[in-house]
């Protein structure tokens, strides 16, 4: 048997289809469940949360005069802040990689996967800068003695302190990575696999 | 706002398609409709059995002017288009089904993401290519990349089993069984060397097959003499 002979086989199914009943409304409704539309909604949710939360928290921190000066918390809606950007840029991602192919299903594959790289590159350098701010402001807040609460982490002496932010930066690319790949990376295997299939 | 109580004219012909002369009927609930005409757009819903409840929203006819309306149309239009070329291409997509899913339950569940998608992605459609290539690469694309075979998923519609002859026919010749074992030997084939003996077996020329799969004719033609040998080699086992 050979696959012309199955041709007349295959066509037959044209001849044979009678046709099927769906509620096309019905499925327009419907949530994709393809790992794509999974992340979309997950990004939604945090693109959701994370401003109200970080409202709750400045809110708070303003009405209350023994959380105005709270580091903490202020730190943490800084970081819900940047969070946001990174979810907004993210779902932007998704929402393109859903595109439709709009010259053929290999070039919509390699585009994609060339994306994926360009987006984590950028996460690895815009995370850098931002932890990189963060501890520089850290250091001069305390050396002016801005914030009452940094008192503690100022007493510790500045080598030691020093080698922490190492720490945390030499840390910070394998993070992103991780997350990254927590997302992305099977649908990056799978891109590369089916890439490698058709060329 | 002016509203109404009618007797039923026809439920059956409210139903997506065309009510009158001029009218567009679009089903926005199991038994709501939203009707345009020339002169009326209301809303369409039946009370009882022989009692309809019709809602004017306007006496006058919808001002082309008005970009309210003139967006509620084109949404109708478009619904209604999509709705008829998905209906005139819909075995494309159950044999795209057929192919990539493994049990009826995948099927069902991958019919529903390609017609999503392809809503999705419709509004962009601008007829550059045919509507079947645009259709088979999109569908592909979804079949291959997007979706994630599901156990115990529950279905927002009840499709009907998917009615599609190939290789579910009751095989009883020695013919019909050699069928059997080259539609055995096809599923095992990776995910682009199934789109491409679809493509074959639906009779697409091979720049047809480029324009859809973005491969170059000639490994095209590579990939299938490899296919056949492969699948040669598969029955043979």
């Amino acid at each position: 048997m050979e696959l012309d002979d199955l041709k007349q086989h295959w066509n037959k199914a044209d001849q044979q289809y009678t046709g099927s009943d769906y509620d096309l409304n019905q499925i327009l409704k419907a949530k994709v469940n393809g790992p794509l539309d999974s992340l979309r909604q997950a990004y939604k949710r945090q693109l959701i949360l994370l401003p109200l939360t970080a409202a709750f928290l400045t809110f708070s921190c303003l009405s209350h005069e023994t959380l105005n000066y709270n580091a903490l918390i202020w730190s943490a809606v800084l970081m819900m802040l940047i969070l946001i950007f990174g979810y907004y840029r993210n779902l932007k991602l998704v929402r393109f990689m859903q595109q439709p192919a709009e010259h053929g299903i290999k070039q919509k594959l390699e585009e994609d996967l060339q994306v994926l790289h360009k987006n984590v590159k950028q996460e690895l350098i815009l995370y850098r800068i931002f932890i990189i701010v963060f501890l520089i402001a850290l250091e001069v807040t305390m050396f002016y003695n801005l914030v009452p609460s940094y008192t503690k982490w100022h007493e510790v002496m500045l080598p030691i302190r020093l080698v922490v932010y190492a720490f945390v930066i030499i840390l910070q690319p394998y993070i992103t990575r991780y997350f990254f790949k927590q997302n992305y990376g099977q649908y990056i295997s799978r891109l590369q696999e089916l890439i490698a299939q058709a060329s | 706002m002016i509203s109404v109580l009618l007797p039923v004219v026809s439920c059956a012909s409210a139903h997506g398609t065309k009510f009158s002369a001029n009218t567009i009927i679009t089903r926005i609930k199991e038994n709501t409709f939203f009707i345009v005409n020339e002169a009326n757009v209301f809303f369409y819903l039946p009370l009882t059995k022989d009692k309809v409840f019709l809602f004017f929203c306007n006496k006058s006819p919808p001002c082309p002017t008005n970009p309210a309306n003139i967006k509620s149309l084109e949404n109708l239009n478009l619904h209604q288009t999509f709705e008829q070329l998905l209906k005139a291409h819909e075995l494309l997509v159950y044999k795209i089904c057929r192919l990539y899913g493994d049990t009826e339950d995948d099927r069902k569940d991958l019919f529903q993401d390609i017609v999503i998608q392809l809503w999705r992605a419709y509004p962009k459609f601008r007829g550059d290519a045919k509507f079947s290539t645009w259709l088979y690469r999109i569908g592909l694309n979804v079949a291959i990349t997007q979706f994630r075979k599901q156990k115990n998923k529950i279905y927002a519609t009840d499709i009907e089993s998917l009615n599609i002859a190939i290789a579910d026919d009751n095989y009883s010749t020695e013919k019909d069984e050699q069928f059997k074992e080259m539609y055995a030997a096809i599923e095992k084939l990776n995910a682009i060397e199934k789109a491409i003996v679809m493509l074959y077996l639906e009779d697409k020329s091979y720049d047809e097959m480029e324009e859809i799969l973005g491969i170059s004719n000639g490994n095209l033609r590579v990939k299938m003499n490899r296919i056949k040998e492969k699948l040669r080699q598969i029955t043979k086992n």
